[in-house]
């Protein structure tokens, strides 16, 4: 049994004679040299085509983020100034302070009766 | 006979530690002569004018070794064929890529494993492992048997077949590339210790699977 495994030691139990590995090699080394320039411009092409997506993904980000952040404060800015454009067309404090007591009993609590619609 | 098969995988890891790559670099002499033609096949390699001439001696220095290194993976004589060929692409698609942080048969042996591996991982259906392809690797070693091959050495195939992949390529690399651990680990990626855990228990997973199929 020693024998035999001394036998074995590092054969494979497939062989392939030089002359057929020494082909092999050769014709890799001519497809190697045929494939390397186009596979060399199919990594380039791809790279571009990555930090396109990449760039188109960030500018589509941003450009949702800006237009969030401008609707929101262009609603904001509206608002004011409506807010704004009332109280300088129509001081309300003043017209407030300029009424005496009675009449602004009369604003607050009046019948139904007196609105014609009723 | 498991005691002869140790002592012998022993005399391999003793004769590996003492003489690293002995075929590769001989002995120190020669080795800093050929750490030099090393620097000069890169230079040239590194040149556009000398490159594809460069690159012919490189597989023709490299390209049994690295052939019958995928062979020992993939098992299969046409799958080896295809390995080969996109291994040669990628040698000379990366030699820009190529800093000289590990010697070049380090490199080479990288790509060829990866490309090897790559190769296999292809087969396995989804969320398959690669350690769960050893059957079929056992019954191709079988298959690809030479007719008059002995029937210790097909065994003997099929149990370094069957065992996990990590295991399988640090007894290959060990076994019969004769690798230093180090160089093992910058090829395989893995640390110095899980190599060593991985080539013993390779060794004891062997001798235990011909114990139960050569008797």
């Amino acid at each position: 049994m020693n024998e035999l495994i001394e036998k074995v030691g590092k054969r494979l139990p497939y062989s392939e004679s030089p002359s057929y590995v020494d082909n092999l090699v050769e014709q890799s080394r001519i497809n190697a040299l045929a494939q390397a320039p186009s596979r060399k411009r199919q990594r380039v092409r791809r790279l571009w085509l990555t930090a396109a997506s990449a760039a188109a993904v960030v500018a589509l980000v941003a450009t949702v983020a800006l237009r969030l952040a401008f609707t929101a404060g262009y609603g904001q800015e509206q608002l004011l100034c409506s807010v704004e454009t009332v109280e300088q067309s129509a001081p309300l404090s003043e017209v407030l302070a300029s009424m005496t007591d009675e009449q602004l009993a009369d604003i607050a609590y009046f019948p139904t009766d007196d609105i014609p619609e009723y | 006979m498991w005691h002869w098969f140790l002592t012998f995988c022993r005399f391999a890891h003793q004769k590996g530690r003492k003489q690293p790559m002995k075929e590769a670099f001989g002995n120190n002499i020669t080795k800093s002569t050929e750490m030099t033609d090393e620097k000069n096949l890169i230079a040239r390699l590194k040149s556009a004018e000398e490159r594809n001439e460069a690159f012919g001696e490189l597989l023709k220095a490299y390209g049994d070794k690295l052939y019958w290194h995928i062979r020992r993976i993939v098992v299969s004589h046409d799958d080896a064929e295809d390995v080969m060929q996109e291994t040669a692409v990628k040698i000379l698609t990366g030699l820009d890529g190529y800093r000289g942080d590990s010697s070049l048969a380090t490199w080479l042996y990288r790509i060829a494993t990866n490309e090897a591996l790559l190769h296999l991982r292809r087969e396995c259906r989804l969320f398959q492992s690669l350690d769960s392809l050893g059957e079929t690797l056992a019954e191709r070693v079988a298959a690809e048997a030479d007719v008059d091959a002995d029937r210790a050495t097909v065994v003997f195939q099929q149990a370094v077949a069957l065992l996990p992949t990590q295991q399988r390529l640090a007894f290959n690399l060990r076994y019969y590339d004769e690798m230093p651990y180090e160089q093992m680990a910058q090829v395989t990626g893995k640390s110095v210790g899980s190599l060593k855990t991985n080539y013993h228990l390779a060794v004891e997973r062997i001798k235990k699977y011909l114990k139960e199929n050569m008797i």
